[in-house]
């Protein structure tokens, strides 16, 4: 069953960047991608990084803290063995964007400030 | 459907995980697969346990697979689980999680443990065995001062190397007279024992321990000699003792190991073992070539045609010690009757070769120092070739590099991943590949330890129409090199990054070179580009160095170094007020505002009133400076007034990698300038200008550019610089890497000619840059994207 919530406007994305949304008190990850846009839980499988913050291109966002990258179609990480990062479905209507979070509605919104991960990340592909 | 066959694997290492992978490639859909493994931290791979002790590697890269893994494929992962029990007549196991598990067939991947000789004073703390993640990690906590490593063969130089690099004082105790008895020659341990000497370890060899002293603490080894070595760590390296007890109680029959036959079967009925548990006649085995080879004819034994059979294997070793090149492969000695040998050696120079002959055949190498025939004689060994054909290589007559080989297409390249020539040729040629780091990537040869990397480039060389060198792409989709690109840009006069895409496609496939590509379209602009923020990281794009956990830390310049009770009174306010995690003086002299929330960020800036650090970008930082002769009684050039002004010049400008400087006021060199990338030290009567320094993952002294007589002259000559780095370096390219790589005299011909006008014009250039920046925190009033600083743009 979907459930469609309307999360933010089209402009509120800069094209090719993303933003953070909250549904249901659970981080989401939006994408203004050249092939439209998608939507990711925003926190990446290897230390919790946050995904909204990453670099983007064709549809595929880097993450920001250790350049995992990660396919925003399918969720799967390219450049490791870990589990793929949930995804969305989303829709945009009269300049509005609208994802199907029915995924984060059957699970208690979990407490604020404590979905990022606690271990330092170690490597340093994307220093500055 | 018909029922699946129960396949339980015990052990989940190396042995036990190439299996698994085995298995899945043979016939996923057939079979069920339980995997024990009494690791906590699950998958990895041992033999690179020596370069995640020296810090080289981390747990992701040492292999770890995550749970997932094993669940996507179907494979029920017990983690962390010892199986205790095995009942062979009802066929089923039961691990310490309780629960019993039938099984059709069951495979011991035991492994082994390390042994440890009945030495007195064994129990203490602080004594350790090299074996496990967790040993390792035991270790490089209790980071000792001084250790003593007993045993010197390959794991005990490995464990004495990896302690060096975490600054521990090594000694490695060796009984017997030479290191690496079992792999070197008398002649050539010596010759290793001098190349370790060379990287810090200290060794004696012919040392019995007699007891571990201390009061339940390690406090020192006492030798039978009578010597007394104090250490706060003992590493015991002296063997391993395959792990056969859960097998010899349940009825399966093991005499040093559990015994195999050449099917890898045991006596019991659909009960086998394979990897460094096993004894095939009479041989144990220590290494992992082997253990693969056995799993090979296992899975053939179990789900194939029973065809496979193993006739245990001659062993090669390589020495996975930075520094150290040692390649031992068959009877190194040449202990058999009727051997002969091939030597050359030169102590001089530390080089070594070696082949041993037996009946015209080769049987036995050695090298060391020079490894460049490693993969012609590891297989002139395992193919017993006549010794005519090596010995040009040993005696030193023939290079390497034009005396490729001829391998039939069953041999094995890759002894870690069970590669064979002719799969790496039919995927080279399947897939037209033409690098090396393609053929690995696709074959997994040459994906481990990385010693049959050599073999596999001559093998490319042969199998390829074209071979190209693996280059230093600033675009790696497209293939471009950054001089690619920088001509691309200049003669069509493209502002953007998004512009360069449409030109050539960089940046349009994956976001890896879009930062570089950034670099490249605004110096050659003159920073007069279309600023794009999506080709930034996130630093750039919020001015703040991003954290562990998603926030972010400010580094407001202070110039020099230099400070004011207003500046700290701001700092210690906007602390406070934003909750920072933490204040810290950073090692450039500048303070740090850690752990500060992205939306915070304007707000925090504001309040400060200072300009940005750039402490987050691939940028000029800052100029560390010393009190120079303003203050100090030694100050002979006014440091901290030079280092002020140039820091105002460069301040704001983006550079091919970060650029850190230094300037003191004497030879005594406090701030540390000949190891900065750019410096300059005070001398009676003028300055010297250093370049290419480094003191972080290089340590470099850096070159002397230039002695002048003014501080005027050493301003001059440092803009020449930096504008001639910016223009020349390659993207992340440090100078450390960059004037070694140009040549100091090509430098100086560009940057201090100023008859030729060069220089000048250089700076010219560098002004013209400057003058289309400004203070990135400014953007805090006028954001450049929508929602540039917000920590989130709807909530439902
Ligand atoms: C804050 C600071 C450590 C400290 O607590 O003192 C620091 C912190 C970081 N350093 Fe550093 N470095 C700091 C001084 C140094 C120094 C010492 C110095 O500048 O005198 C060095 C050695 C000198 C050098 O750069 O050669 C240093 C060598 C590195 C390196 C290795 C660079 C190399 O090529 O050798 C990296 C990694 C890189 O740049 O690729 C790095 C990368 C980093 C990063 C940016 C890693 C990252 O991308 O997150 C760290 C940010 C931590 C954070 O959470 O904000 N940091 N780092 C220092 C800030 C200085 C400043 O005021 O701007
Ligand atoms: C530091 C180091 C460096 C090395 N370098 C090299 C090298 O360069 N080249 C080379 O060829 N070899 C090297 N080796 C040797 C190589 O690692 C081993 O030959 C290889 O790992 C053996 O694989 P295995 O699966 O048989 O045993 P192991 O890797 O020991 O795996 C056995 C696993 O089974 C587990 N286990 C045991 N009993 C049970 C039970 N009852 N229930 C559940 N789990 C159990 C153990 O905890 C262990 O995780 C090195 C070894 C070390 C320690
Ligand atoms: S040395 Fe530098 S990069 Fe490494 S942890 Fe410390 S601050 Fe981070
Ligand atoms: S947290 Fe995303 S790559 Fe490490």
């Amino acid at each position: 069953m979907s459930r469609w919530v309307e999360v933010c406007s089209v402009e509120d994305v800069p094209r090719l960047e993303g933003r953070r949304v909250v549904v249901n008190g659970f981080y989401v990850a939006v994408f203004n991608t050249e092939a439209g846009f998608f939507a990711v839980c925003d926190v990446c499988p290897h230390m919790g990084g946050p995904l909204s913050d990453g670099d983007v291109a064709a549809t595929t966002v880097s993450c920001p803290l250790h350049a995992r990258k990660i396919e925003l179609r399918t969720g799967q990480v390219k450049n490791d063995d870990l589990s793929r990062v949930l995804t969305f479905p989303v829709k945009v209507e009269s300049g509005r964007v609208l994802l199907d979070a029915a995924a984060l509605y059957t699970q208690p919104a979990p407490p604020e400030e404590e979905r990022v991960a606690e271990e330092v990340g170690e490597e340093e592909e994307n220093v500055a | 459907m018909a029922e699946k066959l129960k396949i339980v694997v015990v052990g989940n290492g190396n042995a036990g995980a190439a299996l698994v992978d085995s298995l899945l490639a043979k016939d996923s859909g057939r079979v069920e697969i339980t995997l024990y493994g009494d690791e906590e931290v699950g998958t990895y791979d041992r033999l690179r346990l020596s370069e995640f002790m020296a810090g080289t590697v981390d747990l992701a890269q040492l292999g770890m697979r995550s749970d997932d893994w094993y669940e996507e494929r179907n494979v029920r992962f017990r983690r962390g689980v010892r199986v205790e029990e095995l009942d062979t007549k009802a066929q089923k196991v039961r691990g310490t999680d309780g629960e019993w598990v039938p099984y059709d067939r069951l495979v011991f991947a035991t492994g082994s443990s390390s042994s440890v000789p009945p030495i007195e004073g064994r129990d203490k703390k602080g004594v350790f065995v090299f074996r496990t993640v967790r040993d390792v990690e035991e270790m490089l906590e209790a980071a000792p001062e001084r250790a003593v490593v007993i045993g010197g063969g390959l794991l005990g130089l490995e464990a004495a190397y990896g302690l060096t690099t975490h600054g521990s004082e090594v000694t490695v105790l060796h009984r017997s007279p030479h290191l690496m008895n079992q792999q070197l020659d008398p002649a050539a341990g010596r010759m290793l024992g001098r190349e370790i000497e060379k990287i810090g370890i200290r060794f004696k060899v012919g040392a019995n321990t007699e007891e571990i002293m201390g009061k339940g603490r390690v406090q020192g080894v006492k030798l039978k000699s009578g010597e007394y070595l104090p250490a706060d760590m003992v590493v015991i390296c002296t063997g391993i003792r395959p792990n056969k007890g859960l097998a010899g109680r349940a009825g399966v029959r093991a005499n040093s190991g559990i015994l195999v036959n050449e099917h890898m079967e045991t006596n019991v009925k659909n009960v086998y073992a394979v990897g460094e548990c096993t004894e095939y006649n009479g041989q144990l085995i220590g290494l992992v070539a082997p253990a693969l080879e056995q799993v090979r004819v296992v899975v053939d034994t179990i789900l194939g045609e029973r065809k496979l059979v193993y006739k245990g294997s001659g062993a090669s070793t390589t020495l996975k010690v930075a520094g150290v090149d040692l390649v031992s492969a068959g009877d190194a000695y040449g202990r058999e009757e009727d051997c002969e040998a091939i030597v050359s050696s030169n102590p001089l120079e530390g080089v070594y070769r070696k082949a041993v002959v037996k009946n015209g055949k080769v049987v036995g190498t050695i090298l060391l120092g020079d490894i460049s025939a490693g993969p012609q004689m590891t297989e002139a060994v395992k193919r017993r070739m006549p010794a005519e054909e090596v010995a040009g290589l040993v005696i030193g007559s023939v290079d390497a590099a034009s005396a490729p080989l001829e391998l039939p297409d069953e041999a094995q390249v890759c002894d870690c991943n069970g590669v064979s020539k002719g799969r790496i040729v039919a995927t080279i040629q399947d897939l037209k590949l033409k690098k090396v780091s393609e053929v690995i990537q696709e074959t997994k040869a040459g994906n481990s330890c990385g010693s049959c990397k050599p073999l596999v480039a001559q093998i490319l060389e042969q199998a390829a129409d074209e071979v190209e060198e693996d280059k230093n792409y600033v675009c790696k989709c497209m293939e471009l090199m950054a001089d690619d690109v920088k001509e691309i840009v200049r003669s069509r006069g493209l502002k953007s990054v998004s512009e360069v895409g449409e030109a050539c496609g960089a940046g349009k496939v994956c976001p890896d070179c879009k930062p570089a590509l950034t670099y490249i379209v605004a110096s050659t602009n003159s920073n007069r580009h279309k600023e794009e923020r999506h080709a930034r990281t996130i630093n750039d794009r919020v001015h703040a160095n991003i954290q562990n956990d998603g926030t972010f830390s400010i580094v407001p310049r202070t110039y020099g170094g230099v400070t004011s009770p207003d500046q700290l009174r701001k700092v210690a306010d906007v602390a406070e007020k934003y909750n920072a995690r933490m204040v810290k003086i950073t090692g450039s002299q500048r303070l740090d505002i850690l752990g500060v929330k992205k939306e915070d960020l304007p707000k925090a800036w504001a309040d400060l009133g200072m300009p940005s650090g750039f402490a987050y970008g691939k940028a000029f930082r800052q100029v560390k400076t010393c009190v120079g002769t303003d203050f100090c009684r030694f100050g002979v050039g006014d440091s901290t007034n030079l280092g002020i002004d140039l820091e105002k010049a460069f301040e704001f400008l983006y550079t091919p990698a970060k650029v850190k400087m230094g300037c003191s006021g004497c030879p005594r060199n406090c701030a540390e300038a000949s190891v900065k990338d750019i410096g300059a030290i005070a001398i009676e009567g003028g300055w010297q200008i250093y370049v290419g320094g480094a003191a972080g993952m290089e340590v470099r002294k850096g070159d002397v550019l230039a002695t002048v007589e003014t501080k005027e002259e050493a301003y001059d000559v440092m803009m020449a610089f930096m504008q001639y780095y910016r223009e020349n370096g390659q993207p992340k390219e440090r100078t450390y890497d960059f004037v070694p790589r140009v040549g100091l005299e090509e430098i100086k011909k560009n940057v201090l000619d100023e008859e030729s006008g060069e220089p000048e014009r250089l700076r010219e250039r560098l002004r013209k840059a400057k003058e289309a920046t400004s203070d990135p925190w400014l953007e805090r009033t006028n954001n450049v994207t929508k929602n540039q600083f917000a920590r989130e743009v709807g909530r439902v």
